[in-house]
């Protein structure tokens, strides 16, 4: 069977690197992009099953990132996991006003990560 | 004939028994596993925490790209953003990164100030608002949270403040503490390294 593929977008190395090592020895396949435009220019060729979002970035930030990739038909139904440093209301709302299915708040534990990761990617599995 | 039947129907219940016990058994089995696999991937996130911090710490020879790399992690990792990294020179603290703080106020600090920041430095150890302070989120004013001491080898190097956490994380937890230690530590090997590099010689 065909691995998972999860697209990680984020401009922190730290965040990055610690998705990296927290899910891909758990068989993920990995993809990375620093920032908004870098990701809408990934999507299509790699074609993710799953997309981690980070929502303050340069160039384009997460929510603008969310409702483009929303409107693209390739990733208009892949789950998209806001990752946010503002657990706030407002902003919850605002991400999913943008099109995300989940958010999680940093600093974020690797079980709640996990957690999150495997709910998705069942809820995506086709029947 | 009715007999038979009888004493068939009491085998069947007993199997039934035994089935239902051992679903149960299965059934707790599969909460152990599950409660377990938890614990197993909360430590191995704390785990991984520590491995990215330490590598991230190593990534680098140029001290403000350093500082920057600590910033980062302190964000990131511990869940603060507001927060100020400071080196030390001869007898005060200079400010050399920071982050949703009034830097100019805190430019310059005089190891000899009073309060946490100063204490730390001058002692080399870490300062934790929850560790010291019973029931501080009341007392609290636009002090520090968490001081700690960049060092090496019993000398004060520089110094990481924490003047807020997130707004959806009250406290440090057990693990930030040991994450702390580790960036006290590491940092400061890494920044000794870094100030020798820049001084054209290898520390």
């Amino acid at each position: 069977m065909a691995r998972k593929k999860i697209l990680l977008v984020d401009d922190s190395s730290t965040v990055l690197l610690l998705h990296r090592m927290m899910l891909s020895h758990c068989g993920y396949e990995l993809v990375t992009a620093r920032d908004g435009q870098e990701a809408l220019d990934k999507v299509s060729a790699e074609r993710p099953d799953l997309i981690f979002l980070d929502v303050l970035m340069p160039r384009m930030d997460g929510f603008q990132t969310c409702r483009a990739l929303r409107a693209r038909s390739e990733t208009k139904d892949v789950p998209i996991i806001l990752v946010t440093t503002r657990g706030e209301p407002h902003y919850v709302r605002q991400g999913f006003e943008s099109g995300c299915t989940d958010y999680i708040t940093k600093p974020f534990d690797g079980e709640e990560l996990l957690a999150k990761v495997r709910g998705h990617l069942e809820e995506a599995r086709p029947a | 004939m009715r007999e038979q039947l009888h004493w068939e129907n009491e085998a069947l219940r007993a199997e039934m028994a035994v089935l239902r016990a051992e679903n149960e058994q299965l059934r707790a089995d599969e909460r152990w596993r599950a409660q377990r696999q938890g614990l197993v991937e909360a430590e191995l996130g704390h785990l991984v925490r520590l491995r990215v911090a330490s590598q991230r710490l190593h990534e680098t020879l140029h001290p403000l790209e350093l500082l920057d790399i600590l910033r980062d992690l302190l964000i990131n990792l511990v869940g603060s953003e507001t927060l100020g990294i400071f080196e030390r020179e001869g007898t005060e603290l200079v400010l050399r990164v920071s982050l949703g703080i009034d830097a100019e106020r805190f430019r310059r600090l005089p190891l000899e100030v009073d309060g946490p920041i100063g204490h730390s430095a001058r002692t080399g150890a870490s300062w934790l608002e929850e560790l010291m302070e019973a029931g501080s989120a009341q007392k609290r004013t636009d002090g520090p949270r968490a001081c700690v001491p960049l060092r090496l080898g019993g000398h004060v190097l520089g110094m990481m403040v924490l003047f807020g956490l997130l707004p959806h994380k009250p406290r440090l937890a057990p693990e930030d503490r040991e994450l702390l230690e580790l960036l006290a530590t590491e940092g400061g090997r890494a920044l000794f390294c870094a100030r020798g590099m820049a001084a054209g010689k290898p520390s």
